[in-house]
């Protein structure tokens, strides 16, 4: 478990990187093509045609060289920056809402680093949503782009603290979730079979939660733990057991009194 | 102070006992029979799914056991009240105290998810 979370973690580590180099490519493309229309530049200028010695460079009506783009400048690429610029940003508006209501234009490097926060930030708030389908994180007012970054950023920390502790306190199937069964209901009382069942998949796999073998209890029974717990599920959603310890158990039952240190 | 008794199904073996006026209630880290703050004693008993527990209330010399009890100590009591509650915040059993603090004692059979709690109170 813990080899794929690093794992993921390097991959998406290095996605980023590559994100972030192919954004400073086109930033930087963008910058000479701003310079180049400053500089007078006429994008229906036409080019000297290929097969002369000097195709492919610009030249005006009566077939003489004109000013050349800067060097690293754009030409046709320029139609692919503009695609890729109108996909960027929230809804591939080009703009990127921020915390105080407004829309910001964010450069592109900008724009990689805001989509790679905000993709995070709401993976982990999705993963959060599924054990407390109430949270959400603290709200930031931001007034720029690199704030609304910052906000996508620590959102994304929030979350990924709050998800390690409802794992910790046994909200939503565990570390160790190596099986379950369905539930019939929140009805505590549970049949012979479900018994044997929640038994045989912590004799085997252990709680969900810790990964302990030994149940804890005194009849020796694994505790038949209902994900989501009963108490954060009033919208009736399917639930499903999982074999608990009695250590988890208790823990789980701090938390969802609200007594756990929950944040 | 009256004796009373109760034999309840414990969501998640853990029971309450504090005045209904305070809410200053213990982390429970898992490990261990109980867990407390200065005014609140939370007590591990039989998961739910395994059985009732039997849930006992009243004069400490009137219920208690010769056996040394899990938990000796004063809580505050300033509405002369003391519940005993579960996870879900039911209130399953309470009792009447003459003073602002009470002596509380907890005895169990021992072990973590006991079969019987017993609030013996002075």
């Amino acid at each position: 478990m813990l080899s794929t979370d690093a794992g993921r973690a390097a991959s998406r580590e290095l996605r980023r990187v590559g994100w972030l180099l192919h954004a400073h490519v086109v930033e930087t493309k963008l910058y000479a093509l701003r310079d180049a229309v400053k500089h007078n530049f006429d994008p229906n200028q036409p080019r000297v045609p290929a097969g002369d010695p000097d195709g492919g460079q610009w030249t005006d009506e009566g077939g003489g060289t004109g000013g050349r783009l800067p060097s690293g400048s754009l030409g046709d690429e320029s139609e692919r920056i503009r695609l890729a610029q109108a996909r960027r940003g929230r809804g591939g508006s080009g703009y990127i809402q921020l915390g105080n209501g407004q829309f910001a234009e964010p450069t592109p490097a900008q724009a990689a680093r805001y989509e790679f926060a905000r993709d995070r930030a709401d993976t982990l708030i999705g993963r959060v949503r599924e054990r407390d389908p109430q949270w959400h994180p603290t709200p930031s007012f931001t007034e720029t782009v690199e704030g609304e970054i910052l906000a996508a950023q620590a959102e994304a920390r929030e979350a990924e603290a709050y998800l390690r502790q409802l794992i910790f306190y046994g909200q939503g199937p565990g570390r160790n979730d190596k099986g379950s069964i369905p539930a019939r209901g929140p009805s505590r009382s549970f049949t012979k079979q479900e018994r044997d069942e929640i038994n045989k998949l912590g004799r085997d796999h252990g709680c969900h939660t810790c990964g302990s073998r030994d149940p804890g209890t005194p009849s020796g029974n694994f505790i038949a733990d209902h994900q989501l717990p009963n108490a954060v599920n009033p919208e009736g959603r399917p639930q499903r057991l999982y074999p608990q310890c009695l250590p988890c158990s208790f823990r789980q039952g701090g938390w969802l009194s609200g007594r756990g240190s929950k944040k | 102070m009256t004796v009373r008794s109760i034999h309840w199904p414990v969501l998640n073996s853990l029971l309450w006992i504090r005045d209904p006026t305070i809410e200053d209630l213990p982390e429970i880290d898992g490990v261990g029979a109980f867990w407390s703050t200065p005014s609140c004693v939370a007590v591990g008993c039989v998961p739910d799914c395994d059985g009732d527990t039997e849930i006992t209330i009243g004069p400490a010399e009137a219920v208690g056991l010769e056996s040394t009890p899990l938990f000796d100590r004063i809580l505050p009591t300033p509405s002369r009240r003391l519940i005993v509650e579960t996870v879900m915040k039911e209130t399953i059993l309470q009792a009447s105290v003459r003073s602002a603090e009470t002596r509380v004692r907890i005895w169990t059979d021992g072990h973590p998810a006991s079969a019987f709690v017993i609030f013996g109170l002075n």
